[in-house]
């Protein structure tokens, strides 16, 4: 009986250890987030959906065996832009999502009752072109603001790497470098910058005049892998390093992004504190 | 008759046959068939429209393969529908490392199309009109491609 269970053990590990896992993403609209997005003849449904495909589609290029889903869409959440100055002006980390999502007119509600991994907040504060992370942190909530004038790029697919442990580059971008090593030391985008190219993964920025000169940056569409390369007509040129692979973080911490929902919570405490204990006896019986 | 008269006579049917064709050739303007065909050719005529006419033709094909160009590259791009939202349909494709992401709702589109260095967004203007922009101007021949 003990090798049946052993051998159904190594099964189940062995089989999840490729397997895709779901993220489920809450979206929310400020009414200016939504009033943008329909300026320019978008729906909330459109909108999400396309994010949704980008993110998995990246996921997929990138090699990482994840893909989100929509947990629904709530739109005029909050009373004005306003409301996302307080907690923005947090550090990424510095506070606990959990906090911010307390004191953030029912945000923690909205992720609870829609069985969310992630809440996303579509914003669209004027002057800020970027989106927010507060995630690696909360112990079941990670929380993502992205402004909806850099919606149609890859922001939120971007936002949802830092839910997921990844961090900027570490070095040398133009903005936000980013030299923490948790939760795992090769976290980082990747840059790359000579005469010929410029380029940076998703989650990375412009690399800075470092006295090369490069008329044009690139983002490429992929989390920084030091397994993939890119094939141009000169050569082939990396996209990852020792320091920067996004795609194992992600792979990583997928299972954990993955639970963050009540509900798996809810059934990894009862397999814990029931199920477990009734196999443990029926196994040794 | 006069040589003159048979000139005058001949001038006036040649461009009675002429105003006849000329309203001949306006005349199917005004048929529904032939408003939908001159609309759509219209609007292959015009590049920022052209993905969108090529995507709500492979919508309405069931179609696995939307065809493409864009910056002078010709893309082929296979894939498929899925509901990723409820209420939109959403035809994800891929030509090697090149991605096309196109949302319908309600008969409108909206697009996302990536070529690997430079991202084209479609966006709907009203009606049948449409808008491709790119909103960072990226280099698209220099890279052939990304791999594992």
């Amino acid at each position: 009986m003990i090798r049946v269970a052993l051998l159904f053990f190594a099964l189940l590990v062995g089989s999840s250890a490729h397997a895709i896992t779901t993220i489920r993403v809450l979206f929310l609209f400020t009414p200016e987030g939504k009033a943008y997005i329909e300026s320019f003849g978008q729906t909330m449904a459109s909108i999400t959906a396309q994010e949704v495909a980008k993110t998995n589609n990246t996921f997929f290029l990138s090699g990482i065996d994840a893909q989100i889903e929509s947990a629904g869409i709530i739109p005029n959440i909050c009373c004005g832009n306003a409301n996302f100055l307080l907690p923005w002006t947090m550090t990424e980390e510095g506070t606990d999502a959990l906090d911010w999502a307390s004191k953030s007119l029912g945000v923690a509600q909205a992720h609870d009752a829609a069985n969310a991994d992630i809440v996303m907040i579509i914003s669209n504060y004027p002057g800020d072109i970027s989106g927010r992370s507060f995630g690696w942190k909360g112990p079941y909530k990670a929380i993502v603001g992205v402004d909806a004038l850099v919606i149609d790029e890859y922001a939120s697919t971007h936002e949802i790497g830092h839910t997921m442990g990844a961090h900027h580059q570490s070095s040398g971008g133009q903005w936000f470098n980013d030299g923490r090593s948790t939760p795992y030391i090769y976290g980082h985008g990747f840059w790359y910058r000579s005469a010929a190219h410029c380029y940076h993964t998703i989650m990375s920025s412009p690399s800075a005049d470092n006295g090369v000169p490069c008329s044009s940056d690139v983002e490429i569409s992929r989390f920084s892998n030091p397994a993939q390369a890119i094939y141009a007509n000169d050569g082939v040129f990396p996209l990852g390093s020792s320091l920067a692979n996004n795609v194992q973080v992600l792979n990583n911490t997928k299972s954990q992004v993955g639970s963050y929902r009540v509900a798996s919570w809810m059934k990894r405490q009862v397999f814990i504190t029931v199920i477990g204990p009734m196999l443990t006896t029926l196994i040794l019986e | 008759m006069k040589p003159r008269y048979l000139i005058a006579a001949s001038m006036a049917v040649l461009c009675g046959a002429a105003w006849s064709q000329a309203t001949l050739l306006g005349a199917p303007a005004k048929t529904p068939a032939a408003t939908e065909s001159g609309r759509l050719a219209a609007l292959r005529k015009e590049p920022h429209t052209q993905l969108a006419v090529v995507a709500a033709d492979a919508f309405a094909l069931e179609s696995n393969i939307i065809s493409v160009d864009l910056d002078g590259k010709s893309f082929r791009f296979v894939g498929s529908k899925q509901t990723l939202v409820p209420g939109t349909e959403t035809w994800i494709g891929r030509d090697g490392d090149a991605s096309a992401i196109i949302t319908r709702e309600n008969g409108i589109l909206s697009g996302h199309f990536d070529t690997v260095g430079k991202v084209y967004v479609l966006t709907h203007l009203g009606g049948a009109r449409y808008a491709l922009r790119t909103k960072v101007p990226r280099p698209v021949a220099t890279y052939e491609g990304v791999g594992k």
